[in-house]
């Protein structure tokens, strides 16, 4: 129960901020519409390419699906050089935009933090003025991300757990990265950067990986609640109209509908509370001093727990 | 302040901003810059300058009120205390501990930075030329 409590204040202290914050929501708003836009160029060529029938013949789409289908029993991958190149392209552009937007939210964050109004100009206007080092950053995480993946094509499955190791201990290192972004003034050197990153995480690794779990377990006992209510209705209706009965088909509608609405809300809330309390765990280890809503008490708390 | 414009955080040190502010006001003291009496800004206006939480100001001017650096008065805000260098009347035996423990500070301080002891001494004995 002393986990759950500790786990559920900090994913309601890390709310706490947005919803003092609503602008804050504009960025998270930002960032889906990107990546709806991102995902529909991944998918424009294989969408668009021809089959011979146009876009709105049913044709068309069952073509799509057949090919999909022999694509992933062949285990296809992106061959040719004009693949490579879209691929990368695409792959370079999404981590770009996603760095531009995530300085402009996290800046806004620190503020937030920092007691100051939260402005979305400003957010926007401090990504601009660090537009150098994000193209630095992106295209070599990029580079690194693209390396990764291409090595684990190629090698066998001894290799594939090598890189997917190699993958995850990136995704750590680089975890503070945008913070770092934000309030490196001197160096545009991504080394330099993913240094910092590593060094702020190994100053607070017990509070990142109890953050990371305890608000991660508040999504997953949302979302077996959720499904637990979807579950009850069903069968419920069920029990009340028997198989195939007008009520059993509605509630399944309309439970189903729900169940899928709550899961994405559940990841935009999980994710902004993790967003959050990364910014705080930044400050926390570059400035000595717990921000914000969250207190020393919690943090040190929260690492006791662990420790049991 | 015209000294304090000029204090510079850097972020990537691994040095916590809270105690690079305090040897910022150390730094200040001992080049003559800032002296008893002295008035401090306050918490909003140095968090505001440094774009750091105003919390981090509040450690630091509060670790040196413990070790009899600032005074802080009621609604007038923190000076740069009276008794800050004060050393007259100690031992021989508590000064050598008081120099003890700044010493360790500072090479405590300057490990975390990558730079060694002899690197120190020879910045020691540079500076002193």
């Amino acid at each position: 129960m002393g986990k759950f409590k500790t786990s559920w204040d900090l994913f309601k202290r890390s709310l706490s901020v947005m919803t003092q914050n609503k602008k804050l929501f504009v960025f998270i708003a930002f960032e889906i519409i990107f990546i709806v836009i991102i995902a529909l160029f991944f998918i424009s060529p294989f969408v668009l390419s021809d089959t011979g029938h146009a876009l709105t013949d049913s044709s068309h789409w069952k073509i799509l699906g057949e090919r999909y289908a022999n694509a992933v029993k062949n285990k296809d991958t992106i061959s040719g050089t004009i693949g490579f190149a879209w691929f990368a392209g695409i792959y370079l552009f999404s981590m770009f935009s996603a760095t531009f937007f995530n300085v402009a939210f996290y800046n806004e964050i620190i503020h937030a933090l920092n007691d100051d109004k939260v402005s979305i100009a400003r957010g926007f206007k401090t990504a601009l003025s660090k537009i150098k080092l994000i193209m630095i950053w992106s295209l070599f995480a990029g580079i690194v991300g693209i390396i990764i993946k291409k090595l684990e094509e190629k090698l066998g499955i001894f290799g594939i757990w090598i890189m997917r190791l190699i993958g995850i201990s990136w995704s750590l290192a680089s975890i503070f990265i945008i913070p770092v972004i934000i309030r490196e003034k001197k160096s545009s050197n991504p080394f330099k950067l993913l240094k910092t990153s590593a060094v702020m995480l190994k100053k607070t690794w017990g509070e990142t990986v109890i953050g990371y779990i305890g608000i991660g377990s508040v999504f997953v006992i949302f979302f077996l609640l959720f499904l637990g209510i979807y579950l009850g209705l069903f069968f419920t209706a069920l029990s009340i109209s028997g198989p195939g009965g007008e009520l059993t088909i509605i509630s399944l509608i309309i439970s189903f509908f729900l169940f899928l609405v709550s899961i994405p809300i559940c990841g935009v809330f999980s994710s902004m509370a993790h967003h959050i309390y990364r910014c705080a765990l930044y400050m926390y280890a570059s400035e000595g001093v717990v921000p914000g809503p969250y207190d020393e008490d919690m943090m040190n708390r929260a690492w006791k727990v662990k420790k049991k | 302040m015209e000294t304090i414009s000029r204090w510079s955080i850097d972020f990537s040190s691994g040095v916590h901003v809270y105690k690079q502010i305090i040897n910022n006001i150390y730094e200040a003291i001992g080049n003559g810059e800032l002296k008893e009496g002295d008035k401090l800004p306050t918490i909003k206006e140095l968090a505001e300058q440094l774009e750091v939480n105003p919390n981090t100001i509040a450690k630091s001017y509060r670790e040196l009120e413990l070790k009899g650096v600032v005074a802080s008065k009621r609604g007038n805000g923190s000076f740069i205390s009276a008794n800050q260098q004060n050393t007259v009347g100690l031992t021989d035996e508590e000064k050598e501990t008081r120099l003890n423990n700044l010493l360790s500070r500072v090479i405590a301080e300057a490990k975390n930075e990558g730079i060694t002891e002899n690197e120190l001494m020879d910045y020691i004995v540079k500076r002193r030329k």
